[in-house]
């Protein structure tokens, strides 16, 4: 699935005397590409965080379109739009994400047991994915008991469960040492050369060397 | 979809949880406590009116003070007092009476004379016109020498025998609840209440003073005739016959009923405050809730939950918490009120009827029903607002 920005912009309104609104994003254009990877880095407030959560359809913008493979997402009621985000996107939001009543496991499979039953394919994928991001042994632990990069590693994980054909990350390193850091950019690499669109927002120097493309956000101007 | 989301959640906070259903079940026990206490006071006042049936009562002087008088009309409790049969005919001499009936009141108090201690009303059923239409509602015969009709209150029924003072008695009917003192006494007519006199006289027991126990009556009872006013009919009593005290019943149980009204409008507004003050609380709780929970419903929003799901999802936490409250403090106005509504009665000193099976299983509803959709109307503002909250605004930690 292809995600694609057109002439998209974003102001936030402001109390301030001197200026009454705050240009997020510029208008500009930007596609995701299915099996990429890409990296959008750029410095605190330029932008990032925001373009992500207008393609998560998360965020209205204040004009232009986010369009998979052609559909409005913000054409889109409420209702469709949610299932849409279930089924087709997984996003990693910034900070720590959870629902402090379930399990680190019950998290992870929070996109799916909102609508139905696990399979024995997807509880196996949990399985992995746990695994694969070395929380494995911390599967029946309540969130309050997971150290901040824990709770980082489970989001991940939840995004990646349905295996979504869009993945939206932002931050997802941020809590965590090197060796985690290689850990989640290879599950976001794998997930982009499983077919997903990746992209990834992030301070993370060296992030580039696990991207197939490299983006800049300044002062909300993308550039790349 | 996860359907025990919204009771894992709860369980998760147990203390704001543990909060939320006391609370609840304080609004519920207040609101179904208080009904069922109004309701009773009502039905209690009402069930004496009926059942005394008469405009006036007289009594010897002896019985005249207000506490004994209201004991006498107001919760039905006889006491034990005599005066000549005379009195009887010369009150019934008087100008402006449509009916009159004289009753007799025995003491049996101790269980050693008796199979069970009552109070024996005797009344004259030729003459009767307060006992016997209330009577016929449970026994359709005319009663017999021995027979006797018990209250609602005594562990005795219709086929069984009581013994008083040495006497065999059969128990021909048994009555319906009034709540007043008339649930636990016996009825008979005049001729089985002198053969028990005699009996207890034989047995050295009841004390008559100067009064002969054959010739005796405790209190006549007088329905006042078209075109004449009970007060008219009561002071000629009062000015031309000896001895004796002449009330007005009715007057006195509408006196009651209307500083029971001022008492239930009272009750009334506690309630609608203590419910106005539940309401309160309960928004701000739910409100300081969703402030605690933004980043969870932010996540919710965010692997797909529609603002409808996550507004469900509040009012069904609300819901539970709701119910199990209502529940609670409705089942404990319940074994509260039944178990003590004798207590009750005895406290306040008016006669208590509460409603029966169907009418109390209603107002507990009722209850139960109100407090759940206070507590929803509450939870429905704060699922409203959850359910338009800025996902991606929380998720990066703006409160904005």
């Amino acid at each position: 699935m292809t995600l694609t920005a057109k002439q998209l912009s974003k102001e936030f309104p402001r109390k301030s005397r001197t200026s009454n609104c705050f240009t997020a994003l510029c208008p500009l254009d930007f596609t995701l590409e299915p099996g990429k990877l890409t990296v959008l880095t750029g410095r605190s407030g330029s932008g990032k965080s925001t373009l992500l959560n207008v393609l998560a359809g998360l965020m209205q913008p204040t004009q232009g379109q986010v369009l998979a493979d052609g559909q409005d997402l913000y054409a889109m009621p409420d209702v469709a739009l949610s299932e849409f985000r279930n089924r087709h996107i997984g996003v990693v939001p910034q900070g720590q994400t959870a629902v402090y009543s379930l399990s680190l496991l019950e998290n992870i499979l929070l996109p799916v047991t909102l609508f139905r039953r696990p399979s024995d394919a997807e509880q196996q994928r949990a399985q992995l994915l746990l695994t694969e991001l070395g929380i494995v042994k911390l599967a029946d632990v309540p969130p309050a008991e997971l150290s901040g990069g824990e709770m980082k590693r489970m989001a991940i994980a939840r995004a990646l469960l349905p295996q979504p054909e869009i993945v939206l990350a932002d931050e997802p390193t941020a809590d965590l040492d090197e060796e985690n850091t290689d850990i989640v950019f290879r599950a976001l690499q794998t997930a982009a050369k499983n077919g997903a669109a990746v992209l990834a927002v992030t301070h993370e120097q060296g992030a580039e060397r696990y991207a197939d493309r490299v983006c800049t956000m300044h002062n909300g101007i993308l550039e790349g | 979809m996860m359907h025990n989301l919204a009771l894992r959640n709860l369980r998760a906070r147990s203390l704001r949880t543990a909060i939320l259903i006391a609370l609840t079940a304080l609004l519920s026990l207040t609101i179904c406590g208080g009904t069922l206490l109004v309701s009773g006071l009502q039905r209690g006042l009402g069930s004496l009116e009926a059942r005394l049936g008469a405009d006036i009562m007289v009594v010897p002087y002896e019985a005249r003070t207000k506490s004994n008088l209201e004991t006498i009309v107001l919760q039905g409790n006889p006491g034990y007092f005599y005066m000549d049969r005379s009195r009887y005919e010369k009150i019934a001499g008087t100008e402006g009476i449509a009916q009159i009936s004289a009753q007799f009141y025995l003491a049996s108090a101790s269980s050693g004379c008796c199979s069970i201690p009552v109070q024996i009303i005797g009344f004259d059923p030729e003459t009767d016109f307060t006992v016997t239409p209330w009577m016929k509602r449970s026994y359709e015969g005319t009663l017999q020498n021995g027979d006797i009709v018990v209250g609602n209150d005594l562990n005795a029924f219709p086929g069984d025998t009581l013994q008083f003072y040495g006497v065999e008695c059969h128990v021909a009917a048994k009555l319906e609840k009034t709540g007043t003192y008339y649930d636990s006494a016996v009825f008979t007519n005049e001729e089985t209440i002198v053969s028990l006199i005699q009996s207890s006289l034989d047995k050295g027991m009841n004390d008559f003073a100067d009064t002969d126990p054959a010739k005796a009556v405790s209190a006549v009872l007088i329905n006042v005739a078209d075109g004449y006013s009970p007060e008219e009919v009561m002071n000629d009593i009062n000015i031309h016959v000896k001895k004796v005290k002449a009330v007005q019943t009715k007057e006195m149980i509408a006196g009651i009923a209307g500083s029971l009204q001022g008492t239930s409008d009272v009750i009334g507004l506690l309630i609608a405050a203590v419910w106005v003050l539940g309401l309160v609380i309960l928004l701000l709780t739910f409100s300081m809730q969703m402030n605690e929970r933004r980043r969870e419903f932010a996540v919710m929003r965010v692997v797909g939950m529609s603002r409808r799901s996550l507004a469900w999802l509040v009012m069904q936490e609300a819901l539970l918490s709701g119910a199990c409250g209502a529940v609670i403090g409705t089942a404990a106005a319940l074994i509260g009120m039944l178990s003590f509504r004798s207590a009750i009665g005895a406290q306040i000193g008016l006669p208590f009827l509460l409603p029966g099976t169907a009418g109390t299983a209603g107002l507990a509803l009722g209850a139960v029903m109100a407090v759940m959709l206070s507590g929803a109307a509450a939870a429905a503002c704060t699922a409203y607002r959850i359910s338009q909250i800025d996902t991606a605004r929380i998720l990066r930690g703006d409160n904005g």
